[in-house]
């Protein structure tokens, strides 16, 4: 069974999108964008930015704005408008429906919709990889039946089958999830590129109900940014005596400038306008534009259009017989109300604020994402997840802990690493399962502990002890350790490792950012003198393996490092500088000798006995890293783990 | 130890012929989970390769904008030095593998976009007013190129404000 692709297709641009993994996510088209521009090439056979590209050159062959035709009768007003501003020939169809002519071949308004879903179904195809035969299409609230059936006829051309037309504002009351509401009343706005829609709704257990609309079908972002051409043209011809909206590559260059102005201008209280050499001036001499565009002026010459948008509103509410203090939600739709004095426009007319925090352009298009789902049955009751709050992990050597599984990772998981012993002979090893953000183990919480024993004797760092977290669904933590060489295996059960209240949770993660310096400096030391303990283990085992092949001068004085070394270590006032400068000194006088020892060394190697083969090099997966586990006992036996390592 | 009653395998109590729905909805959504993580993990091996291959897209997008306007100095200055901080700017832009639409040849929708129709030969690029890129096959920005419309006129400039 495929997926359902749910699509918004917009007069200007449409958007398509699916659930995955339990969320809605948008489709990029083929060409890397979020959106295809909802215009064609029918005999070209050109969609989206491929059409738009030559849509000057083709005027009488390239349809946009097809939405304002379909399902329509030829007699519609809207039919009549848009014949008058269009360069391209609109001609009745079959049964009084509304055609295009392009060149000798009549498209129904369907036809030319059905190639904006084909490319949206191909594209989903491609990034989904696999076939797409099903969408949920989205349509304006007060479309009728003709319209919405039309919509259904373009997808069946397309070779898609609409499982279901779904109203935009509920698609859009969809993607904040508010159908899962008991009820309540709900306002959408709508403003996009080329239209305004306002939407009362009404949702009642989980089934929403269109109340009223109403709109401006010639309002939208469109408007504002030609509000912001017009005044720069006039601020220039004022400075400089020249008409830039004669120049058509000029004019260019000023409506991207525009719109990118505006689009600052919403995050911004001021954006700068510069394109320099726009124009010549009457000797010759080039022009620049530099003007300063503020978020106050921009208010200025836009508030009138934000202003018309507010009276559709009131009779939107007049129709559905509410005030405004019967609204609960308010949602916003469209680009263009990401600008500041349309949100707070909004805000001020129903007195609460509007719903943000899904992107106004997509949120359509992933409320039919959403309903694509439910009707597949990807969104029944949506499998939420837990996630483990808190790292977990397990003490060891130097009393640090060692993350198993982060902090924010979905559940169920599984996470094994393997460790190894601190000390040589050593019997067994406790396995102590913390939780909490801070490095040292002291200061995070205990979960539980328990021993595997009956490890072979063997030297330090040989034996491989495989530790295994596991959390399942239901929240319960099993922490295994497997002795890889007996095959010995014991394991503890901890319940409500994910049951923190949010308080215990935040605590922690605010004491772990408190004393992080602190922390950092603490493991550091002990990552030292973890080291400064593998260098004397190494240099020990490497000094007896080379026997009497090195002089005992030689010997002498790199166990007088060595013994150096051990001494600065043990010192409670130890630092982080002192032991590496010790360790640094050892090194040195151990590499002055290295290659001579080495080489003795591998020659004893090859004439003795090996038990861990892996046990000096080998790739990291495998081998014990710096997580050598601490030996038997717990806090308590502080002073035998000094010993001992 | 408790002492173990050796009761009989408890058989199931649906007959094993039809299979009971609520094991099947659950192997239907487990199918799911597990095939959209397969899936997550094919994209995410794509999108690496693709990040990577188009990291500094963004960036050079941007720095297109103000090789344009360096252009536009070159153009109307005539200084050498000048000419010779495009070319510096060029060079970094070609070393990433960013190539010029070639719009030498016929009119191509895919990598140009028409900005404007002029008097000239109908369907011939007569000029480019905007240098488009590509990255490897991906168009990073359309060449904006003003197109013969056959006549001695030229476009309406009032078309490119009406509405619709």
């Amino acid at each position: 069974m495929s997926k359902t692709i749910g699509i918004d297709l917009g007069t200007t641009n449409s958007v398509v999108a699916v659930m995955e993994g339990g969320k809605a996510k948008v489709i990029p088209t083929s060409e890397g964008a979020n959106i295809i521009p909802s215009i064609v090439e029918p005999e070209k056979g050109l969609v989206g930015t491929v059409a738009k590209n030559q849509m000057i050159l083709n005027p009488a062959k390239t349809i946009f704005s097809i939405k304002r035709l379909i399902g329509r009768k030829m007699t519609d007003k809207m039919v009549k408008d848009t014949q008058g501003k269009v360069p391209y020939e609109i001609v009745e169809g079959k049964a009084g429906s509304v055609a295009v002519k392009v060149g000798d071949k009549t498209y129904t308004a369907q036809e030319i919709s059905a190639k904006i879903l084909q490319k949206a179904k191909v594209d989903a195809e491609a990034y989904l990889g696999e076939k797409v035969t099903d969408a949920v299409v989205t349509v304006p609230a007060y479309f009728d039946d003709s319209q919405r059936q039309a919509t259904k006829q373009a997808g069946q051309i397309a070779g898609l089958e609409v499982k279901r037309i779904v109203n935009e504002p509920t698609a859009a009351a969809l993607a904040y999830g508010l159908d899962k509401k008991k009820s309540g009343k709900i306002a959408v706005y709508d403003l996009g590129g080329g239209t305004f829609d306002i939407s009362i709704l009404e949702i009642g257990d989980g089934v929403f109900e269109v109340k009223s609309t109403n709109g401006d079908t010639f309002l939208g972002g469109d408007d504002f940014n030609h509000v912001i051409i017009d005044w720069i043209v006039a601020e220039f011809k004022k400075e400089h005596n020249v008409e830039l909206d004669k120049d058509m590559q000029a004019l260019q260059r000023i409506r991207d400038a525009a719109e990118k102005a505006k689009i600052e201008l919403s995050s911004s209280k001021s954006a700068e306008i510069n394109q320099p050499f726009i124009s010549q001036g009457s000797n010759g001499q080039p022009l620049h534009l530099t003007m300063t565009l503020t978020r106050a002026k921009l208010e200025e010459l836009t508030g009138d259009l934000v202003k018309r948008t507010i009276e559709p509103v009131k009779k939107a509410l007049k129709d559905a017989k509410l005030k405004t203090t019967d609204i609960n939600e308010v949602i916003l739709v469209g680009g263009q109300t990401r600008m500041p004095l349309v949100r707070k426009a909004v805000e001020d007319f129903f007195g609460r604020e509007p719903h943000k925090g899904v992107n106004p352009d997509e949120v359509v298009a992933l409320g039919a994402a959403i309903q694509a789902g439910i009707l597949s049955g990807d969104v029944n009751d949506v499998l939420l997840l837990d996630v483990s709050p808190l790292t977990l992990g397990i003490e060891t050597m130097g009393q640090v802990m060692t993350p198993l599984i982060e902090r924010n990772t979905t559940v169920p998981t599984s996470k094994s690493q393997t460790f190894s012993t601190a000390a040589d002979n050593q019997p067994q090893v406790d396995i102590s399962v913390l939780q909490g953000e801070r490095p040292m183990s002291a200061d995070n919480k205990s979960l539980g502990r328990f021993v595997l024993d009956g490890i072979a004797p063997a030297p330090r760092g040989i034996p491989q002890i495989e530790v295994t977290f596991d959390i399942d669904a239901n929240g319960i933590l099993n922490v295994s350790a497997k002795d890889k060489g007996t095959g010995k295996e014991q394991q503890i059960t901890i319940k409500n490792a994910t049951n923190l209240s949010e308080d215990e949770v935040e605590k922690m993660r605010q004491d772990a950012e408190k004393y992080a310096d602190e922390d950092k400096k603490k493991k550091d030391l002990v990552d030292k003198n973890n080291e400064a303990e593998s260098l004397i283990f190494q240099t020990e085992k490497t000094l007896k393996d080379a026997g009497d092949k090195i002089e005992e001068a030689e010997r002498q004085e790199i166990e007088d490092a060595l013994k150096e070394l051990k001494e600065v270590k043990a010192k409670d006032d130890a630092t982080l500088e002192s032991i590496d400068e010790a360790i640094k000194k050892a090194s040195e006088s151990l590499s002055k000798y290295g290659e001579k020892l080495y080489k003795a060394a591998a020659e004893a190697e090859s004439g003795s006995d090996q038990t861990g083969p892996e046990s000096t090099e080998g790739p990291k997966d495998d081998q014990p890293e710096e997580g050598e586990v601490v030996d038997e006992g717990g806090d308590e036996k502080k002073e035998d783990k000094k010993k001992k390592k | 130890m408790t002492k173990k009653d050796h009761k009989p395998t408890p058989t199931p109590a649906k007959d094993t012929n039809s299979p009971d729905p609520m094991i099947q909805a659950l192997e239907a959504k487990l199918a799911r989970a597990v095939a959209d993580y397969a899936n997550l993990e094919k994209r995410f091996q794509r999108d690496s390769s693709h990040v990577i291959k188009f990291a500094t897209a963004n960036l050079i997008t941007k720095l297109l904008d103000l090789r344009d306007n360096l252009d536009l100095s070159d153009q109307s200055l005539n200084d050498q030095g000048i000419s010779m901080l495009l070319a510096q700017l060029d060079k970094i832009i070609q070393e990433e593998g960013v190539v010029k639409v070639d719009t030498s040849g016929d009119f191509d929708p895919t990598c140009m976009e028409c900005s404007e129709l002029v008097a000239g030969k109908q369907g011939q690029i007569i000029a480019t007013t905007r240098t488009g890129y590509k990255l490897h096959d991906r168009v990073l920005r359309t060449a904006s190129v003003v197109i013969g419309s056959g006549s001695s006129k030229g476009s309406d400039p009032k078309g490119l404000k009406s509405k619709t």
